[in-house]
């Protein structure tokens, strides 16, 4: 599939790693969409559809498998991908069942984000056949 | 009579006596003593008079018999004479020969001397009056001449006149004198011829009248009295004056020779012919050969002694009157006012309470009256006071909520107060005379009765506990049951106050309840409870505090606290504070002794102030325990947050982290990458792809940039390391071999750096003591090593400080380590002990040690993390313990048990 049809939805609370995501997926013709917290973001799905979050378990406000909790019905095309800070972090039972919700969680920081980017489309791959 | 008869009669007497009034009888008994004496005055009065006027009455009758002897005896004197006079002429004699003795010679001159003789005789007769007749008898006995021809030839041969006659002047009375009736005198005297010699007997016959007028005169007689006489036989000769008694006969002839006999007159009382008594004087006339009674009646005779007695009797009724009027009058005053008094009893007793008994009379009798109110006064008082006393206990009997009744010797009911009235539904007259059998069942009355019994026997006051069914349900009673005696000291029923425990014994049996559950409380309370009063003293000690001092409840009750627990001696202080202030105290972990152990208590002192009661209750509770725990949460707590420190600090550092090696890869990509966009971009500024790749290698940036992302990865790296504990889910457990991997840490230590640099480990003294057949233990090795590590690096840390600040050589110790393994096969665990013979730590130490940042180094020496990752390590992430022993002076010893693999488990490392 060509990128430049891919949205991606990034939601995290720390700027820079908002803006290095953003950077390097605009460099792979995705539309970037960011957002600092949950409740940001789930104003911006009311208008948009991303094809991919990447959302942040810690932030201000609702946690991101809040939010993941809220969006994945609404973007039900939609892959999510979680990237946590927090080294001891484990994918809750009820978010590994989706499949929607990629069971890699990344560890901040990803020295390589080639990784995620490959995930992303493994998983739309996954999900639209 | 007979018995019953004479029992009837007295039976009267006693009634009469009885029944007769007091007045009557001291009237009776004035009256009788009036008439006694005037009784035995008359009496006596008239006895005397009686015997005087008897006397009296007879010598006049005497007088008069004597005066009346006297007149007949002349009479009969003048009629001898007169037949004396008669022949007094003196050839009469011879003529009255011729005829008495007729000679035929002289039978001429019979006739002649017949007629002189006769003439003679008639001379007398018509001279003298005093003879009916003459005649003259012969010696024969015949009648030769008489004034009455016709007693010529009669024949008188045999009769005492004849006989008599012929020798001496006699009297004789006759009845039925030849024709004639009634009494006829006859006197006849001898004729003496001049020779001496009897010619013939000279008879005159002489009517009685005279002799009837002379014993008819009532002279000195009376109106009663009469005289007559009798003949030798008791015939009547004279009239009686009053009738004629029967058969001519007045006295029995049995008695005239007792009158012939006697002297004097005979004095007789009787009844004569008459009905009425009289006394008679009886005379024997020898001369006359008759009886001459003089009889009076008895009360003529008497009759002054009857008048005597007359005067006495009126005397004595006058006296008796008066006696009467005396006594009535005199026991009026005393009867009279006894008989109101009487009467006023009599009103009292009927019921009119008040009436006033008003008596006259003497002072005795006043004073009895005034008593006899005060008397009824009090009486009234006392029966009102009675009547109250009475209406009180019945109104007692009826309101009081306990059941009474009284029953007789036979158990049955005599009374029943109003609430056993209303509680069994029976009325008090109805359950009169009947037993319990009636109102309840059988064994229930049975009950009833035998404990009646036993009151009677046993003659005293018994209590006894009753159970009755009643309307709801079965209600237990106390009945206090007593006997009730008479006067004389005799049961004659039982009385029985019943009163309903059902409430009570429920409450008894709750309080009962409620003070075994209030003590098994207490007693199960792991505090110590001990309650005291305001003196200090025990009174109240449970299990726990018995278990915990030793000393049992029978022992510690009473006794001063601070005696029996030395150790609370300093809270006494306290607990009197408490007391006064009534405010809680409280003393919280402090440290006591007990069995050589360390334990804390924690002291509440709780002031009693309910009920006024002063006191407190002590409650000790060891907390040694529970302070363990808390120290250990504590420690855990901190223990924990270091994994969330951990994790919050890997979050913060990854971050930025993040940043710059995200930002530096996309750097990267777009100063040396081939993307499309670079192209653009490039296009767009007007520069070509190659020059700046050219430029970026000449300048050595791809070179920097990559510097830049290992420096990031490093860094990442040691946060991993350092924090990365924290994280579960990518734990690589595997079963080990706790020996080898020991081993293994010993040898790493002797090259560690930090070890090298500060401490020579070679130095150190290393003890083995390896359990064999050692248990598999399922951990991540490399974390187990850490743990060793860190600890062999404390330990090395210790001695050396130990040693240094020992200056003396002599005293320095060698460091030694001892490595003990030992299988703990029930709780499934591998012990790992490592002891060294370091300075040892004090308890305030020792339970710090696994305290995230707490540090006995100085500043700048360490970051004081290390037992604390161990801790965590052990505890969190191998589920296994860790702890620490210290003796200072003596060495510290750590403690690690980890859990044995299971069967099956993970792969061996």
């Amino acid at each position: 599939m060509n990128n430049a049809d891919l949205s991606v939805l990034i939601i995290d609370d720390d700027a820079a790693i908002r803006q290095s995501f953003g950077d390097y997926f605009e460099d792979q013709d995705f539309k970037v969409l960011s957002a600092e917290s949950g409740e940001e973001a789930l104003e911006i799905l009311m208008t948009e559809s991303p094809d991919a979050a990447i959302v942040d378990v810690r932030m201000m406000g609702i946690s991101g498998v809040d939010f993941i909790q809220k969006a994945y019905l609404q973007i039900p095309d939609c892959v999510f991908l979680i990237c946590t800070g927090s080294p001891e972090y484990r994918l809750p039972a009820d978010l590994f069942q989706l499949n929607q919700v990629s069971s890699r969680v990344f560890q901040k920081p990803v020295n390589n984000l080639s990784l995620v980017h490959k995930e992303i489309l493994r998983m739309l791959t996954e999900m639209r056949t | 009579m007979n018995l019953s008869q004479q029992g009837k009669l007295s039976g009267f007497l006693q009634q009469l006596i009885y029944k007769t009034s007091i007045r009557t009888r001291l009237i009776f008994i004035i009256v009788l003593l009036v008439m006694l004496t005037a009784f035995s005055i008359v009496v006596i009065n008239v006895g005397i008079s009686f015997n005087n006027g008897l006397e009296r009455a007879y010598e006049q009758l005497e007088t008069v018999a004597r005066l009346k002897e006297e007149g007949v005896t002349r009479w009969v004197d003048h009629l001898e004479e007169d037949l004396l006079n008669t022949l007094e002429p003196r050839d009469l004699r011879w003529h009255m020969s011729v005829l008495t003795e007729p000679e035929e010679s002289l039978r001429l001159f019979t006739q002649i001397s017949y007629n002189r003789a006769k003439a003679a005789l008639n001379e007398t007769l018509s001279r003298t009056e005093r003879f009916d007749e003459l005649f003259l008898m012969n010696r024969k006995g015949d009648v030769v001449l008489s004034t009455s021809v016709e007693r010529e030839k009669e024949q008188f041969s045999e009769s005492i006149f004849f006989h008599k006659g012929e020798k001496e002047f006699v009297v004789q009375f006759l009845f039925h004198f030849s024709e004639t009736d009634g009494v006829s005198i006859v006197t006849a005297i001898p004729v003496f011829k001049e020779s001496k010699e009897v010619l013939g007997i000279l008879v005159g016959r002489s009517s009685i009248l005279q002799l009837n007028q002379i014993m008819g005169s009532r002279k000195g007689l009376g109106k009663t009295g009469e005289t007559y006489l009798l003949d030798p036989k008791g015939l009547l000769l004279t009239p009686t004056r009053f009738r004629m008694p029967k058969e001519n006969k007045i006295i029995d002839a049995g008695t005239i020779p007792i009158i012939q006999s006697s002297e004097h007159s005979v004095r007789v009382r009787n009844k004569s012919y008459r009905s009425s008594d009289v006394i008679s004087s009886q005379h024997w006339l020898s001369a006359l050969n008759v009886v001459l009674i003089a009889e009076q009646e008895e009360v003529e005779a008497l009759s002054s002694t009857y008048t005597a007695l007359k005067m006495s009797i009126a005397v004595t009724v006058v006296a008796l009157l008066t006696a009467v009027s005396l006594g009535i009058f005199l026991t009026r005053n005393i009867t009279e006012p006894l008989a109101e008094l009487a009467k006023t009893a009599a009103k009292i007793t009927a019921g009119e309470i008040d009436t006033v008994a008003s008596v006259r009379g003497g002072t005795e009798i006043m004073h009895l009256g005034d008593t006899f109110n005060e008397m009824t006064s009090r009486l009234r008082d006392l029966i009102e006071q009675l009547k109250r006393s009475e209406q009180q206990q019945l109104d007692l009997l009826n309101n009081t909520s306990s059941v009474i009744y009284i029953k007789d010797l036979k158990s049955r009911y005599i009374f029943i107060n109003r609430m056993f009235e209303e509680i069994f539904n029976i009325s008090n007259s109805y359950i009169s005379g009947k037993t319990d059998d009636m109102f309840f069942p059988q064994k229930v009355a049975e009950t009833f009765q035998a404990n009646d019994l036993k009151v009677i026997e046993d003659n005293s006051i018994l209590e006894f506990e009753e159970v009755v069914p009643q309307a709801d349900g079965l209600h237990t009673y106390i009945s206090v049951k007593f006997p009730l005696k008479n006067s004389s000291g005799e049961i004659y029923a039982i009385c029985g106050i019943s009163t309903d425990i059902t409430a009570r014994k429920h409450q008894e049996e709750e309080l009962r309840k409620l003070r075994n559950y209030l003590y098994n409380i207490i007693n199960s309370m792991p505090s110590m409870l001990i309650g005291i009063d305001s003196n200090g003293l025990i009174t109240q000690w449970n299990n726990q505090a018995q278990k915990t001092s030793g000393i049992d409840e029978a022992d510690a009750m009473g006794q001063p606290l601070h005696q029996i627990l030395p150790r609370l001696e300093s809270e006494m202080e306290q607990v009197f504070n408490a007391i006064k202030t009534r405010q809680e105290q409280s003393d919280h972990k402090r440290q006591v002794m007990i069995d050589g152990n360390v334990h804390y208590e924690d002291i509440t002192i709780f002031p009693l102030i309910t009920n006024g009661i002063e006191g407190a209750v002590i409650r000790i509770d060891d907390v040694t325990e529970r302070i363990r725990i808390e120290e250990m949460m504590i420690q855990s707590e901190k223990m924990l947050s270091v994994g969330g420190l951990a994790a919050g600090m890997a979050h913060e550092i990854n971050n930025p982290l993040g940043g710059i090696m995200q930002t530096s890869e996309v750097m990267s990509e777009r100063l040396t990458g081939e993307m499309s966009a670079n192209k653009r971009a490039a296009e767009t500024v007007g520069v070509d792809m190659k020059t700046i790749h050219a430029y970026m290698e000449a300048r050595g940036i791809p070179r920097m940039l990559n510097t830049i992302r290992d420096s990031c990865t490093r860094a990442a790296t040691i946060v991993e390391s350092m924090l990365g504990f924290a994280r579960r889910g990518d734990s690589v457990f595997s079963d080990c071999d706790i020996t080898e991997l020991v081993e293994q840490t010993l040898l790493l230590s002797g090259t560690d750096y930090d070890l090298k640099k500060r401490y020579d480990f070679k130095q150190f003294k290393i003890v083995r003591d390896y359990q064999d057949d050692l248990l598999l233990v399922t951990c991540e090795p490399q974390k187990v090593q850490q743990v060793l590590l860190n600890i062999f690096k404390n330990g090395a840390q210790a001695i050396q400080e130990m040693n240094d600040n020992r200056k003396v050589e002599s005293e320095k110790k060698q460091p030694c380590f001892t490595l003990t393994l030992r299988n703990e096969l029930e709780a499934k665990m591998v012990r790992i002990e490592i002891s060294d013979n370091g300075p040892g730590m004090e308890e305030e130490i020792r339970k710090r040690v696994f305290e995230p940042f707490f540090s006995t180094k100085p500043v700048g020496l360490g970051t004081g993390l290390g037992l604390s990752v161990a801790y965590f390590i052990i505890t969190e992430n191998l589920g296994g313990s860790l702890n620490v022993k210290s003796q200072p002076g003596v060495g510290t010893n750590f403690i690690i048990r980890l859990p044995a693999a299971e069967r099956g488990g993970y792969e061996q490392c």
